[in-house]
């Protein structure tokens, strides 16, 4: 490629488009052998076609080879003359396998992929219905003539084809000087409207390089005199004017075409003259022909920025009415403050609406992430000998991206764990009477303002005993201790630092990443993550996660000066210190909550700053927060209400504060801190710090 | 100090400083980190955190993790906090405000080598300084700001 430059700004188009695609074909390729439903076979056909056409643009002609040939199998399939077998599903499954492996070539060397002759080769023999056939022969059978995908992508973005005509003009063999004829027929046609594209291409047609067929692509709102005009002029044999069809020419049209022309014409690049909707030269960009769904590609980090600007704005709202009620208290005119009070309650819903819409903006289904997990169960299926029957469900709810981004790491690992440790062997399976296949369930809902993700297996389910034996023998506890843990908690162990109950470290969940990563990347999301389990009966994990993770609505509490801000979705209830008895166990401080033990946190020994409020205004409140099940009490001085705030760093320069998430500001300007329920539970297990 | 190092033909680097005292000791910063210079009005603590961090300020609706540069050093000061002056500085780790008595001016200082010959400097401060230079009869420590608030340099 000449714009050697250029290309490498469009490789990252190319690749986001790519993705885009591939987690279509991901997603659809999988049940093709068992369900060839019209709408699975044109989505994929669609995707296909979108990543020739991109990938031509780019260059990658190995890529573009291989999705010529795969599309070409789609296309068969959606015509009807294919019929989906066992042998034509696998090769498609594994084609889209050897896909991603180029994506990723492409991605870290810029460059296209591999050349996958045998593949290619074996797609081809399916395309003509299972005979191997000489590669040249093959791609002219199947394909015919057709303008290049630059040009007929660009059209199909053009509202009206109805003024677009194909326009073949066929020169007399014997034609001693063609270029001067095909230039008196470009005169001629451009009299009458405008060329969009020749075939061959101008240059071509320059140096006389063709044989005597000369197609055009033709735009003009009146093509009555276009024939005569065209047949007046020297040595044109014959000239055939058709309107323009978008659709791939199918195989009748090709065979058509073969008679109308000389059918030695293979596929070959095309000058592209001007069309007015082209996308710039190499760019990726392609179109969807479904311009029901209007959307427009913007950048991740623009929406990022605007979600801040409406943070900075929800700051000012609360501000806002702060000032408009102080003012309120001590002016007198009534009017003026109706007046306030009505702007700034309409600024505050405006807010909120922009607020709403930027973050629904910034939605992804889950799917993107939920689709590539039943390949990965197919594999993982496939090398442990061990049949999965793969459940999705929700796969449409929308999760803020920058959680989506988070989340797909400890999905994949707490998947690769249901394969490999949660379901049993086959042998296992039958002894115990199960079905030999397992079911693996992955699930998706909202609820109350949370994401709720489960993923369930009919497994041999987590057997707290070995759990506790395990705890032991690792020296994480003594025996005594180990035996007091409840089941819940014993099962809770897996998600301990350095704790692997398998007794062979697989490749497969291995990895080196423990369930201990898992819970604290949840935990960094600010999400809980919470394991039931029954020995003999199967496991499930339920995740919790907020909508987003820029704005979270907390309560707010006040401790030695310092506001804190506990996350809503941790808050169980408040009290009032006084009606609450703390009984000391130990070193720890207990309450008892309608028959339940409550750990108690004094906030102001936990959070130690240099100011310490006086002991009579201190601990007034209990405010019951949980994490994962565990419930605790935090001590503090004030509550000062309930409020949505934007979450901000703290900065990297404070080092890591313990049990403190991030911070915020208030609409009095304030700063409070947001409290990290997680870390303090963990401080109430005395499960942290070892 | 100055005339050794031109004589042995250590090449002299012209730095663009901020100079500001920490009890009647003179300190420069490259301006380039600096954005802007602010009074003290308040901090949110932060608990559980190094001595020097004075805690979260709100700095235009962004949070700004104040650090009081005196204790950093180990140097003590008869400035209260409240009468101090935050330097609000700004790398790729973030912005940083470093507490000081008093700024005075930025100018030209002449960066030499010549840091392992201050004997004066307290070992603290040798290790987050990148130069020294003079004025007049006054010595100036120019402090590299990488190495307070890290970042490349």
């Amino acid at each position: 490629m000449s714009a050697g430059i250029n290309m490498n700004e469009y490789i990252d188009l190319f690749l986001q488009e790519a993705d885009e695609q591939l987690a279509i074909l991901e997603g659809q390729i999988r049940d093709i052998g068992t369900d060839p439903s019209s709408d699975r076979i044109a989505s994929i056909f669609r995707a296909a076609h979108t990543i020739k056409g991109s990938s031509r643009a780019m260059g990658f002609v190995n890529l573009a080879d291989l999705m010529h040939e795969f599309e070409n199998i789609m296309f068969k399939l959606r015509d009807g003359t294919l019929e989906i077998s066992d042998a034509i599903a696998d090769a498609l499954i594994n084609t889209v396998d050897i896909l991603m492996t180029g994506r990723e070539h492409i991605a870290s060397s810029g460059e296209d992929m591999p050349k996958e002759p045998a593949l290619v080769t074996q797609l081809q023999a399916y395309g003509n219905g299972g005979v191997v056939v000489d590669q040249e022969n093959a791609s002219d059978d199947s394909t015919g003539f057709c303008w290049d995908e630059g040009i007929t992508d660009a059209l199909a973005q053009l509202p009206d084809l109805s003024e677009v005509f194909e326009v073949t003009v066929e020169l007399d063999d014997a034609c001693a000087m063609k270029w001067v004829r095909v230039f008196m027929v470009i005169n001629a046609l451009t009299a009458m409207g405008e060329i969009l594209a020749t075939y061959p291409s101008q240059d071509e047609l320059e140096a006389e390089q063709f044989e005597s067929t000369v197609r055009f692509l033709f735009m003009s709102g009146d093509t009555s005199s276009l024939k005569g005009t065209i047949a007046n002029i020297g040595e044109v044999v014959s000239v055939e004017c058709s309107q323009y069809c978008a659709e791939p020419a199918s195989n009748e049209q090709a065979e058509e075409k073969a008679v109308l022309i000389s059918p030695t014409v293979p596929t070959a690049p095309v000058a592209v003259k001007e069309v007015s909707s082209k996308p710039p030269a190499g760019s990726p960009q392609t179109t969807t022909k479904n311009t029901a769904n209007q959307t427009i590609r913007v950048n991740v980090s623009l929406l990022d920025t605007l979600m801040n600007l409406v943070g900075e704005l929800v700051i000012d709202r609360t501000r806002l009415s702060q000032i408009g009620a102080n003012i309120a208290a001590k002016s007198e005119s009534i009017e003026h403050i109706e007046a306030l009070a009505e702007a700034t309650g309409h600024i505050g819903r405006i807010t909120s609406e922009l607020q709403e819409q930027i973050m629904r903006a910034r939605m992804l289904p889950i799917d993107t992430v939920f689709q590539r997990f039943p390949r990965m169960i197919r594999e993982l299926s496939k090398d442990l000998d061990k049949p999965v029957q793969v459940v999705i469900e929700g796969g449409e709810t929308e999760v803020d991206r920058s959680v989506l981004e988070g989340i797909s790491d400890p999905l994949i690992h707490m998947i690769r764990n249901s394969v490999d440790h949660g379901l049993e062997t086959r042998d296992e399976r039958v002894n115990v009477g199960k079905d030999v296949t397992g079911i693996v369930r992955l699930s998706a809902c909202h609820k109350d303002n949370a994401i709720c993700i489960e993923i369930q297996d009919d497994g041999r389910g987590i057997n707290p005993d070995k759990l506790r034996e395990k705890a032991v023998e690792k020296g994480l506890m003594s025996a005594d201790a180990a035996a007091r843990l409840t089941d819940r908690d014993a099962q809770m162990l897996i998600f301990h630092s350095g704790f692997s109950t398998a007794k062979q470290v697989s490749d497969l969940s291995g990895r080196g990443v423990g369930m201990d990563i898992v819970r604290s990347n949840i935990q960094a999301l600010g999400g809980t993550i919470e394991i039931d389990s029954q020995v003999g009966v199967g496991t499930r994990f339920t995740l919790k996660l907020p909508l987003t993770v820029a704005i979270v609505r907390g309560l707010l509490a006040r401790v030695s000066n310092v506001d804190y801000v506990m996350p809503i979705g941790s808050v169980i209830e408040t009290h009032a210190a006084e009606g609450i008895q703390i009984k000391k166990v130990g070193k720890k401080e207990m309450t008892l909550l309608r028959g339940e033990t409550v750990p108690i946190i004094r906030m102001r020994d936990q959070f130690k700053t240099a100011y310490r409020e006086e002991d009579s205004l201190a601990d007034n409140f209990v405010v019951v927060v949980a994490s994962a099940d565990q419930k605790i009490g935090l001590l503090v001085d004030r509550l000062l209400g309930e409020q949505e705030v934007v979450i901000k760093s703290i900065g990297s320069y404070c080092g890591d504060v313990k049990g403190i998430s991030g911070a915020t500001i208030l609409g009095n300007g304030r700063v409070a801190l947001i409290t990290d329920t997680n870390h303090l539970v963990e401080v109430s297990r005395g499960t942290h710090d070892h | 100090m100055i005339e050794t190092l031109s004589e042995t033909g250590s090449e002299k680097v012209e730095l663009n400083c901020l100079r500001f005292q920490i009890a009647n000791e003179q300190y420069a910063i490259p301006v380039e980190y600096v954005t802007s210079v602010i009074r003290w009005s308040g901090a949110t603590q932060l608990p559980n955190s190094a001595n020097h961090i004075l805690g979260l300020a709100n700095l235009r609706g962004r949070t700004l993790p104040v650090s009081d540069l005196r204790v950093k050093l180990g140097i003590e000061s008869d400035v209260s906090v409240e009468d101090g002056y935050i330097l609000v500085c700004q790398n790729e780790v973030g912005p940083v405000g470093l507490l000081v008595d008093s700024v005075s001016e930025v100018a030209q200082f002449e960066l030499s080598d010549s840091i392992d010959k201050a004997e004066s400097l307290a070992p603290g401060i040798r290790e987050i300084a990148s130069g020294i230079t003079t004025k007049g009869d006054t010595l100036i420590t120019i402090l590299d700001y990488t190495k307070i608030a890290g970042g490349a340099a």
